[in-house]
């Protein structure tokens, strides 16, 4: 049988080879030391395994359920924006005099005051009168 | 040639242990992240050499061990000081500490036998194709390294 020293308790401990086995079995020392060398592997290994996986992105946080209600709503406001085409206003009829000529036109919202601009460019204020006629 | 996702398959699983082995063989997490980064980049360029003589995690691994070596061999020493403890997630245990401060002092071979040993649990032949051994060497080493190590911490008592 072999001695101390000449035994490699590694291989028993790793429980690649048997042959120490017997020797431990009776030797005080031997068995000291193998608890020496468990203590010293729990030493090295830490306090938990490496479960450490490769680093990802973390997770996004749900969208909170008012969120997407939220989204919802402002996706179909712009589809209707897009798909739905503006009402006009209504159009408005005015009666221009300017001498003895009467013209009657037909204006939508703000273009009304745009043509009444443009009329006065070509006639002169003071001669043109407006009156509206009434809607549509 | 092995496909970029047949590779990022068979090698991310293991980053773990390779991030693990980097650490201790170094005791700097960044480092250690730094390098684990470089044994991928690394494998990923020669994985056309790839045999499959042995998995894909030890292949790995050996690309990292190497890469560690080559670190230390560097005449900078300030890997071996513990790095700020800026991120609590990477802020080590006493007991990491403890082990990491014998790991230190031991010489790289016993180093990086007792971490791929008692650290990352592998087989003697996995160990012998990381540290280009026959696995009968592995054991002796292995004994010499656990010697070498008792002593240190018999003297530290921390055991």
């Amino acid at each position: 049988m072999k001695n101390c020293h000449e035994l490699n308790l590694s291989l028993y401990l790793d429980g690649e080879s048997t042959e120490a086995a017997e020797h431990v079995a009776h030797c005080p020392h031997c068995q000291a030391e193998l608890e020496e060398m468990r203590a010293l592997d729990r030493l090295i290994r830490g306090p938990g395994p490496p479960t450490l996986s490769w680093p990802r992105p973390a997770p996004r946080a749900p969208i909170k359920l008012w969120l997407r209600a939220a989204l919802v709503l402002l996706c179909l406001g712009t589809l209707t924006h897009l798909l739905v085409p503006p009402a006009l206003p209504k159009p408005e009829r005015h009666q221009v005099s300017h001498g003895h000529h009467s013209y009657t036109i037909e204006v939508r919202g703000e273009s009304a005051q745009l043509l009444q601009m443009d009329i006065e460019d070509e006639l002169g204020t003071q001669k043109v009168t407006y009156a509206r006629k009434g809607t549509n | 040639m092995v496909a970029q996702s047949d590779f990022e398959r068979a090698c991310l699983p293991c980053y773990g242990r390779v991030l693990h082995l980097c650490q201790r063989m170094l005791g700097s997490r960044a480092l250690a992240e730094e390098l684990a980064q470089d044994t991928y980049l690394k494998a990923f360029e020669k994985r056309a050499s790839f045999r499959g003589e042995s998995s894909v995690a030890t292949w790995v691994l050996s690309i990292a061990h190497r890469l560690c070596l080559d670190q230390i061999r560097k005449p900078t020493r300030e890997l071996l000081v513990q790095e700020p403890r800026e991120n609590p997630v990477a802020c080590p245990e006493p007991a990491r500490l403890e082990s990491q401060e014998l790991l230190n002092r031991l010489s790289p071979r016993s180093r990086s036998l007792l971490i791929l040993r008692a650290g990352l649990e592998l087989s003697y032949a996995e160990i012998g194709r990381i540290l280009e051994m026959p696995v009968n060497q592995v054991g002796v080493y292995l004994q010499r390294a656990r010697k070498e190590a008792l002593e240190i911490a018999r003297a530290e008592k921390m055991l």
